[in-house]
């Protein structure tokens, strides 16, 4: 003990200096160690980052555009390199790096070169890099200016983009991947790496779809020096309809939709060009139209629900009170839900108004067929069409009372008699306003939604055996959006002129056409009104005056 | 009275004769002064009674206005004015009482309540400390609040001391708190028994002044001085008391908050639940419109799918006759070809027929030429090589030479071998 105590005793001056010099090298390491530590972006997929500086050197890793390496050293045409994520050094080809140092460090050279990159395709992965570099090299001001908003908007349209090429790839049947998918896939993972966030949905017919998050467009539209067209960009971004989850339930879907419709309110129109103002009208008719469509559904269904499975004496009763009202005496009997409905409905209308359609841009089209159909869908709630009513068509009164909670039922009862002709329950949204009877008074056609942005013609026809029950829906598909409404009688209480127009089941369609009330088959039809000759004479005046299909 | 009077004299005294004094010192005039002056003396002689009698109403005039026979009663007293000679006493609680000296003589009592503050026992390490059970020296901040009793004020305008807070109050309270603080400990005095050591001397107290006729009102126990290392031990245990007490509302405080969550949680659940379910009727009732929707598209589809099917029967009904159509009108083209090349090969017989009697015919007369002129065989031979190659027909020589002697001129050529010669020449150059 005596010996450890005077050896340590004599070594004492020599564990100081070595621990002097261990302290002394840690600090200068630390302090050259950043200096000499430079970031490099892979440019090319599918680089190989070998073990030694030969391309004959075996391959450890396969790097992808975009991805971020720290350069060590270089030997002869390669860089020293090493990735962080793998936890692995190697050498890569010099030319197939872009080392950020020097002046190709500046924010503005980054710049540059990102403003370069953002518009090729497949170079996704490595825009999110530079992006992600000018944020790391830029200051505070450069950062809360312009640049910073450019940068960002690039972050946000590759990642974007990166999400369409991954939805638009389709599997191969036999569960192979081909060199595209690996390198989609690649890049994704990159993305992901540099904080970029997907939704992954799941669409009809199995088909998934990504779509971007959206941090780096909030980020973008809470920034002041954004300009008008960037912000409206990232808001038609943050609000696209393809990107609305299908599985959220009917609050979520509200509550997201007014959110989205938040989120385009906060863009400021007037500056906006033509194209890109109606790009947001577009969107914002889409929007609201859909709004509508939630509020009056909630509403609908929280009056159901209070009224409870006790609807049936209420109908009997109302429908006896009423009666001695004569003709139109329905009143919309919505709550605070059906009155924003409507506004949300008016709203959706008068923003499709302010589109102006002679610029508009060629792939604006299917947007613009969208807000048309959306909005014509729910036009008559707009004009206060949906609720309870008990109105007189000619010697008939149709009356809509409720039924079981959401369930609208129809009552269809001769002037002055007490037996119902004709009674239907339904879930959809009644328009109770835009109940029409035929010169003859054997037909009746009123307008239904039963699902959002798919409006259907419900048709009361007088036959042999009473009176029938018919639904001409917009299209013959599964249920997407569309519809199907009435144009006007033909004289002879035989046929009807119906508008239709859908995109279902990935196909796009409009038509005019002449309808048989008898079975509701199509005798004529016209992509244009001004082709049938019975649209020209026969058309309601009220149909030419609101609606959005004759647009 | 008498001693002012006659010093009042002796001055008057004392001024004449230093008047006397200032006229003396001439003779004549002395002499003259002198008659005058005792002209003046005889006078001030006959004067003085007056004079004297002025001085004493004067000197009794101020006297009674310096020291007026009146007591006046202080505020919140009351005056007991005895009478010496009588003994009786009249009582004044206002205004102002007649007081003769030397007959009378005034006592005020307070009929206001007093504080009496001892100072002497108020610290522990002061001048007469209390002892507690323990032994331990305490002071203690005591205030006696006391005062006279107005229904004895007669006798006590002759027996209550004049200092009574020290002549009567301090003996009492001394004999009684000793006494009383020596019965209990510091922890007693200082916190549990603070009330009832107090209650107790203030009966006592109150039973033993009453005596004297003093109301005791109340005895206050203000500040307890303790012995510093106790203070510091008690103070000690008491917030650790006080920390209990602390824990115990504590406690009371938290159960109430577990209550007010298991409200809150309650309220919350059913709202959730109240929400679940509104979310969850309304998500029914989007499903059953989009059931309905899809329900009003079948039959058109059904019919669509029938369409189809009929179409697609009638496009096979139609191809199928259209084949049976086409596979007619290929056996009857087959029909008709196979006649047409019927007719064809009899015309290829016949031709052939017609072309091989020509060519007998021909073949003769090429054999009768050929037999006139045997050289055609080899020009058509030699045409038959090349059309590059240049036939010439020569004669054989006569002499059964060299063919070509005749081309290359070698003899005199005959007449009438040069003839054929040239013919041939003129032949191929035709």
């Amino acid at each position: 003990m005596r010996t450890l105590t005077t050896l340590s005793l004599r070594e004492l001056p020599s564990l100081w200096l070595t621990t002097a010099v261990a302290l002394g090298s840690a600090v200068l390491l630390m302090l050259c160690g950043p200096a000499q530590a430079a970031t490099a972006l892979v440019v090319q997929d599918a680089v190989a980052l070998r073990a030694a500086a030969k391309d004959s050197a075996p391959v450890q890793a396969q790097l992808w555009r975009g991805e971020a390496l720290e350069i060590r050293g270089e030997r002869l045409d390669h860089f020293q390199v090493y990735d962080y994520r793998r936890e692995r050094g190697g050498f890569v080809r010099k030319s197939q790096l872009l080392p950020l140092d020097g002046a190709a460090a500046e924010p503005a050279a980054l710049l540059a070169a990102l403003r370069l990159v953002r518009q090729q395709p497949g170079a996704e992965s490595l825009g999110l890099g530079l992006a992600a570099a000018y944020v790391q090299a830029a200051s505070v001001e450069q950062m809360n200016g312009g640049g910073g908003a450019e940068a960002l908007e690039a972050m946000g349209q590759s990642a974007e983009r990166l999400a369409d090429r991954a939805s638009r790839t389709q599997p191969r049947p036999d569960g192979g991947s081909t060199a595209a998918e690996a390198q989609l896939a690649a890049q994704l993972e990159v993305a992901a790496r540099y904080g970029v966030r997907f939704r992954t949905l799941a669409r009809d017919a199995g088909a998934m779809q990504l779509c971007y998050e959206g941090d780096a467009f909030r980020r973008l539209l809470g920034m002041p020096a954004a300009s008008g067209e960037q912000k409206a960009r990232a808001a038609l971004a943050l609000t696209r309809s393809d990107c609305v989850d299908p599985a959220l339930t009917p609050p979520q879907r509200e509550q997201f939709d007014q959110w989205r419709a938040d989120v385009l309110d906060k863009v400021d129109l007037p500056p906006l060009p033509t194209h890109w103002r109606n790009r947001v009208l577009m969107r914002q008719a889409s929007v609201w139209s859909s709004l509508a469509y939630q509020q009056a559904r909630r509403a609908g269904a929280s009056m159901g629900a209070s009224r409870g499975t006790g609807a049936a004496s209420n109908t009997v009763a109302g429908t006896g009170a009423n009666s001695a009202m004569g003709t139109v005496s329905g009143s919309a009997s919505g709550n605070g839900a059906s009155d924003s409905g409507a506004v949300a409905a008016r709203k959706a209308l008068e923003q499709f108004a302010r589109i102006v359609s002679v610029d508009l841009a060629e792939d604006d089209q299917a947007a613009f067929n969208e807000a048309a159909m959306r909005g014509n869908a729910m036009r008559w709630l707009a004009m206060g069409g949906v609720g309870l009513s008990d109105q007189t068509l000619g010697s008939l009164r149709l009356s809509l009372q409720p039924g079981q909670p959401g369930e609208t039922c129809l009552t269809l009862t001769a002037v002055g008699g007490r037996e119902a002709l004709l009674r239907h329950c339904a879930w959809g949204l009644v328009m109770g306003a835009s109940a029409r009877i035929n010169r003859e008074g054997n037909a009746v056609a009123i307008a239904s939604v039963p699902a959002d942005g798919w409006r259907e013609l419900w048709v009361l026809r007088k036959s042999a055996q009473g009176w029938r029950f018919s639904v001409l829906p917009p299209v013959a598909a599964q249920p997407g959006l569309g519809y199907a409404e009435f144009a006007g009688w033909l004289p002879g209480g035989q046929e009807l002129l119906v508008a239709r127009e859908a995109r279902a089941e990935g196909r796009y369609r409009r038509s005019f056409e002449v309808v048989q009330l008898d079975g509701l088959e199509t005798k004529r039809q016209a992509g244009d009104a001004s082709m049938l000759g019975a649209f020209q004479r026969w058309q309601a005046a009220d149909w030419k005056g609101a609606t959005l299909s004759l647009r | 009275m008498n001693e002012r009077t006659h010093s009042r004299l002796n001055a008057l005294r004392h001024a004449a004769a230093r008047i006397r004094a200032l006229l003396s010192p001439s003779p004549a005039a002395t002499e003259a002064a002198g008659a005058a002056l005792r002209g003046a003396g005889r006078g001030a002689v006959r004067a003085l009674p007056w004079l004297l009698g002025l001085t004493a109403v004067a000197g009794a005039v101020a006297l009674l206005v310096m020291h007026p026979p009146v007591h006046e009663v202080p505020r919140g007293d009351v005056s007991l004015r005895s009478n010496q000679l009588t003994g009786g006493v009249t009582e004044a609680r206002s205004g102002s009482l007649l007081v003769i000296p030397g007959l009378h003589s005034v006592r005020d009592l307070p009929l206001r309540d007093r504080s009496y503050h001892p100072t002497r026992f108020a610290r522990a390490d002061g001048e007469a400390p209390l002892q507690s059970l323990e032994g331990l020296s305490l002071g203690l901040d005591l205030t006696v609040r006391w005062g006279v009793d107005t229904s004895r004020l007669t006798q006590l305008a002759t027996n209550l001391p004049d200092d009574v807070e020290n002549d009567l109050i301090a003996p009492a309270l001394q004999g009684l708190i000793y006494r009383q603080i020596a019965t209990h400990t510091v922890r007693e005095v200082f916190s549990t028994q603070r009330g009832a050591i107090q209650q107790t001397l203030e009966t006592e107290l109150r039973r033993k002044l009453a005596a004297d006729g003093i109301v005791l009102r109340s005895v206050e126990i203000g500040n307890v001085d303790l012995p510093a290392e106790y203070r510091q031990g008690l103070e000690q245990l008491l917030a650790e008391g006080l920390a209990s007490e602390k824990m115990r509302y504590t406690l009371e405080l938290e159960e109430k908050k577990v209550k007010q969550t298991e409200l809150t949680a309650a309220a919350d659940k059913v709202r959730r639940e109240t929400a679940a379910e509104a979310a969850a009727r309304e998500q029914i009732i989007a499903a059953r419109g989009q059931e309905e929707a899809m329900k009003h598209v079948l039959p058109f589809k059904q019919r669509q799918v029938e369409q189809r099917q009929l179409e697609a029967e009638a496009d096979r009904v139609s191809r199928i006759r259209m084949a049976e159509g086409s596979a007619q009108a290929r056996t009857i083209e087959a029909d008709g070809e196979a006649k047409a090349r019927e007719k064809l090969a009899d015309a290829e017989a016949y031709r052939q027929t017609r072309i091989g009697k020509v060519a007998v015919d021909q073949m003769a007369a090429e054999g009768a030429l050929l037999s006139r002129h045997p050289l055609l065989i080899q020009k058509a031979m030699a045409d038959k090589l090349s059309d590059k190659v240049q036939v010439i027909i020569a004669p054989p020589p006569s002499d059964g030479g060299f063919i070509g002697k005749t081309l290359l001129g070698t003899g005199a050529p005959a007449a009438g071998n040069a003839t054929p010669a040239a013919t041939a020449t003129q032949q191929e150059q035709e």
